[in-house]
């Protein structure tokens, strides 16, 4: 497929490439609308076989298998794996908080949504960008195929990082919206001040293969500031003052790692994998080996 | 510990306001550099954390004014400039003026000698220099000798100084000060314009150690020397009884008598009884017992030498000596030499006038004078030059003619001047009527002038320092002047002129009284010394002594007291000067010529102020009066370095701990 030029900043075409040969994994069994490309835990139609079982009446005639008949004189029936779509959402944190950092935490988020969601269209499933904060009108429709990367990727180049702060009712309103069973992969940098705890109880309420990957930017995870600074925060323009000593970034990077292993702990009891990234790692990189061995993707 | 303020009271202030400034400018300065961070959560949290311990925090916060607090705490403290009494000197140059003088060998310090002691204390002075201080050494005597000039090293200067040995001279500190004066006080040259300082002048510490018995040095400017001095001496009055004069007395009279005088004195505050005994050549010759000696008076001792005198053919060594001991040794003894009697040696020169022949030729002189008479010519013979240099005659009378310059002997001029400017005559007078003559002198001793009649005589203008002996209504007649060692005596009357006829006209009936005789036999007596048996004065120990030997001998061999010879020879003036006389005692020596000449002398110190143990307790150099201290005043040991090293530490510390906030 053809990609157009300005999409190169969020999904490079090594990458697309990458990309094909991989599919979507949720670790629970959803029902999908439409017959995908998803071969489901359900036995169902497609071409590849799966079992044998013995035929009732009622039965499909075409799927006896006459070949055993002939043998064995008994009728079974042939059973084959079902291919089925899957609800792939990808929730981007579209607070201003995200627009930091060098790549900007946003730009990061968005390429591993285009990645992500990529992966989606390729194995024909509803693939769903949800820019968290931003009016629901800006919510993408659900795209499907390969073909609507185009779509996708002009979203996301579109998408303005001047949503609201509010992690939690932003999920909520996601939550109502959308009622489809599958994967959600909720990217953000999870640094709301009323915590993201509910947000994730309000995702595991829809029952849903929840996904976390907090992105951090290099200069949050080991700050390199000096002398007496006033910190404004850039959503709520709250100050803080710091006398920056060895001392205080020490400390700084114990809150952070707390930080880091609470949302895991919290993530862990409830079936949530969850996931920290710097913007220092290549989404490629993320993708291929560590949403792998968490078995996002495979 | 003590303080010395630096500050005057407005520097205070500032210095004092100090501290509230920085404090307030540090509350003012605290301007913190906005910057916007993504979320200010996790810091938040972290501060929560942090403000557990808040007044640690606070603490550290402001850690950088605390350093700057101490840093001005220790500022103010160096200005204080605390201090306390250390062990080092005050002054980076030091001159030490050591006094080896005789009465330094006195033993009434618990070192030993005087010398001793002071040495001992300029070593521990030595040894309280700093690094890099320097010091000379100079020790003197009645002569100063730099033993050592400016140097650091100390133990170099220990070494010279324990080089110092004890001498048996008086003391002269001008010398001494002249010589340290010179670097601390270069000259300066000065023409009309200007008026240039020659070198850089060197202050310097002026350490005197001595005993105080010094000359009195009424004109020197100390200048750049700050003179301190330091009395060596037993802190009791010493014991000391000695010998402060010594004379042989020849009394050339009829009877012909010698006697031998001193003087003793006692130094102490009490009285005292010494024993006094004569040895010649070794053995005991008479001695007197139970002399007593007041507190601090003299008192005179006489023997008389008539019998030996009369009996001896060769030079006798003569001692006299206190038989008590006391703290300074060296006056108990005095030496001298009883020389056999030698007729003294007359030169007659003139145009052969008779009543001075028939005058000289009186068996009283004879027996003590050998007498040659000699014409005008003689003046221009080389044997009469060499015979005038050498000083081969006592006593040469010049009778109506004048000799190109003057002789080393005393003389006796008639009718003429000396050659030289310092005797005038004035024009001829006529008559001479005679006003006055000194009857108490010598020379006019039992004489009656007032009948003597003068045709013409010229009034002597005589130089300073000649006393007149004869005077006319119209001026002197006749003075004596001291010239050198020896005495010239003008009568300004001729006795007889020769005429042009060849006969002499008779100008005073002089010759025809009986006064003229006696007149000559004193002169002879007084000047020439007559038969003399005390040949050579006592020197003292330093002083040059000069040796009249006949012009025949070459070299004159002399053996000091320890027994040390030297072998003299004859120096540009013609004469032997003989300068080692550095002990007192017997000098030996022989002047090596076709017969061989004992010419002996002794040398003996006979100095009162050296023989005056008393510890002087201030010295007077110039207008300056100079105290004596028993120590040497330490320097303060100032803490105020220490201080700015800490000042500065802090500030290092001040700057890392500001680094280290800021690189982290």
């Amino acid at each position: 497929m053809k990609v157009q030029p300005s999409t190169a900043t969020l999904l490079p075409p090594q990458l697309l490439a990458q990309l094909e040969r991989m599919e979507l994994v949720s670790r629970k069994i959803f029902r999908g609308r439409m017959k995908g490309e998803r071969r489901s835990r359900r036995k169902g139609q497609s071409v590849e076989f799966a079992d044998f079982r013995n035929y009732v009446p009622g039965d499909d005639l075409r799927f006896i298998d006459w070949n055993l008949y002939a043998r064995l004189d008994k009728l079974f029936l042939k059973l084959f794996q079902e291919e089925e779509d899957l609800h792939f959402y990808a929730l981007i944190d579209c607070s201003p908080s995200m627009d930091f950092g060098e790549p900007s935490k946003f730009l990061y988020a968005r390429q591993l949504a285009a990645a992500l969601g990529y992966i989606g269209l390729c194995r024909s499933d509803r693939v769903k960008i949800e820019p968290l904060g931003l009016p629901v009108a800006r919510a993408a429709p659900a795209l499907r195929g390969r073909g609507s990367l185009w779509r996708m990727l002009s979203y996301l180049e579109q998408l303005p990082c001047s949503g609201t702060t509010d992690l939690t009712a932003a999920v909520k309103s996601f939550c109502l919206r959308n009622a489809g069973k599958g994967i959600v992969v909720l990217i953000s940098d999870l640094m709301d001040k009323n915590g993201y705890e509910s947000a994730l109880r309000a995702l595991i309420a829809r029952d849903l293969d929840v996904y976390v990957i907090q992105v951090l930017s290099q200069a949050e995870i080991d700050p390199d500031l000096k002398g007496d600074l006033r910190l404004v925060d850039v959503e709520d323009q709250a100050v803080t003052e710091v006398s920056v000593s060895p001392r205080l970034l020490d400390k700084y990077r114990r809150t952070l790692a707390t930080f880091i292993e609470t949302a895991r702990a919290f993530s862990a009891r409830r079936g949530i994998s969850y996931m920290m990234t710097s913007t220092d790692r290549p989404v490629e990189r993320l993708i291929s080996r560590y949403l792998r061995q968490r078995g996002l993707v495979r | 510990m003590s303080w010395l303020n630096m500050l005057g009271p407005l520097e205070w202030a500032i210095l004092g306001s100090l501290p509230g400034l920085l404090v307030a400018l540090y509350f003012l300065k605290l301007r913190r550099q906005p910057l916007v961070v993504p979320s200010t959560y996790l810091w938040t949290k972290t501060l929560e954390d942090l403000h557990v311990n808040s007044l640690w925090q606070r603490l550290r916060q402001s850690l950088l004014l605390l350093l700057q607090l101490l840093l001005l705490l220790f500022v103010i403290l160096a200005v204080l400039r605390p201090g306390c009494q250390g062990t080092d000197l005050v002054g980076d140059r030091f001159i030490f003026l050591l006094d080896h003088s005789a009465s330094m060998s006195a033993t009434d310090v618990e070192a030993g000698t005087r010398l001793d002691e002071a040495k001992r204390k300029i070593s521990q002075t030595i040894e309280r220099m700093k690094p890099g201080d320097s010091a000379m050494l100079i020790a003197f005597s009645n002569r100063a000798q730099v033993i050592q000039s400016y140097t650091r090293n100390k133990s170099l200067l220990k070494k010279k100084l324990e080089s110092v040995e004890q001498t048996e001279r008086g003391t002269d500190l001008t010398e001494a000060l002249t010589a340290a004066s010179g670097l601390a006080n270069p000259g300066r040259t000065s023409t009309e314009e200007t008026d240039i300082q020659v070198a850089d002048s060197l202050p310097a510490k002026l350490l005197i150690y001595s005993d105080g018995g010094v000359n009195e040095i009424p004109d020197f400017s100390l200048g750049n020397l700050t003179p301190e001095y330091f009395p060596i001496g037993g802190l009791e009055p010493p014991r000391n009884a000695g010998f402060t004069a010594f004379a042989l007395s020849d009394e050339s009279g009829a009877d012909r008598r010698m006697e031998l005088f001193a003087q003793l004195r006692n130094s102490l505050d009490t009285g005292r009884t010494v024993n006094v005994s004569l040895f010649v050549e070794g053995k005991l010759f008479d001695a007197q017992a139970e002399i007593q000696l007041d507190p601090g008076q003299a008192k005179g001792v006489s023997f008389d030498l008539t019998a030996l005198a009369g009996s001896i053919d060769q030079p006798q060594q003569l001692k006299l000596q206190i038989e008590e001991p006391d703290d300074y040794l060296q006056d108990n003894v005095v030496y001298g030499i009883l020389n056999p009697p030698r007729p003294a040696k007359l030169l007659v020169i003139g145009p052969g006038n008779d009543y001075l022949k028939v005058a000289l030729q009186t068996e009283a002189i004879v027996r003590q004078a050998e007498v040659r008479f000699e014409s005008r010519n003689f003046l221009e013979t080389p044997e009469y030059e060499t015979d005038a240099a050498l000083g081969t005659f006592d006593l040469i009378v010049y009778d109506d003619c004048t000799p190109a310059k003057l002789p080393q002997c005393s003389t006796v001029f008639v009718g003429r001047a000396p050659p030289g400017d310092s005797w005038k005559f004035g024009p001829r007078q006529f008559p001479t009527v005679i006003a006055n003559f000194d009857q108490s002198h010598p020379l006019m001793n039992s004489l009656q002038l007032l009948k003597l009649s003068i045709v013409e005589s010229a009034p002597l203008e005589p130089p300073a320092g000649a006393t007149v002996l004869l005077e006319s209504t119209d001026g002197p007649l006749m003075a004596l002047a001291p010239r050198e060692s020896y005495q010239d005596l003008v009568i300004s009357f001729p006795l007889a002129e020769l005429q042009e006829n060849g006969e002499f006209s008779i100008n005073t009936n002089w010759p025809s009284q009986l006064s003229f005789p006696l007149f000559v036999q004193n002169l002879v007596s007084y000047l020439s010394g007559g038969a003399r048996y005390f040949t050579t004065e006592v020197s003292s120990p330093g002083s040059i002594v000069r040796l009249r030997v006949p012009p025949t001998v070459e070299q004159i061999r002399i053996t000091n007291p320890a027994n040390q010879m030297e072998t003299l020879r004859r120096g540009s003036d013609q004469s032997f000067s003989f300068s080692g006389t550095e002990r007192a005692g017997w000098y030996d020596a022989r002047a090596e010529g076709k017969k061989e000449l004992e010419l002996p002398f002794a040398v003996n110190l006979l100095d009162p102020r050296e023989s005056d143990l008393t510890v002087r307790d201030k010295l007077e150099i110039g207008h300056e009066e100079i105290a004596g201290q028993r120590s040497i005043e330490p320097a303060r040991t100032e803490f105020w370095r220490w201080l700015v090293i800490l000042a500065l530490a802090v500030l290092l510390m001040e700057w890392l701990v500001y680094n280290r906030r800021l690189a982290m």
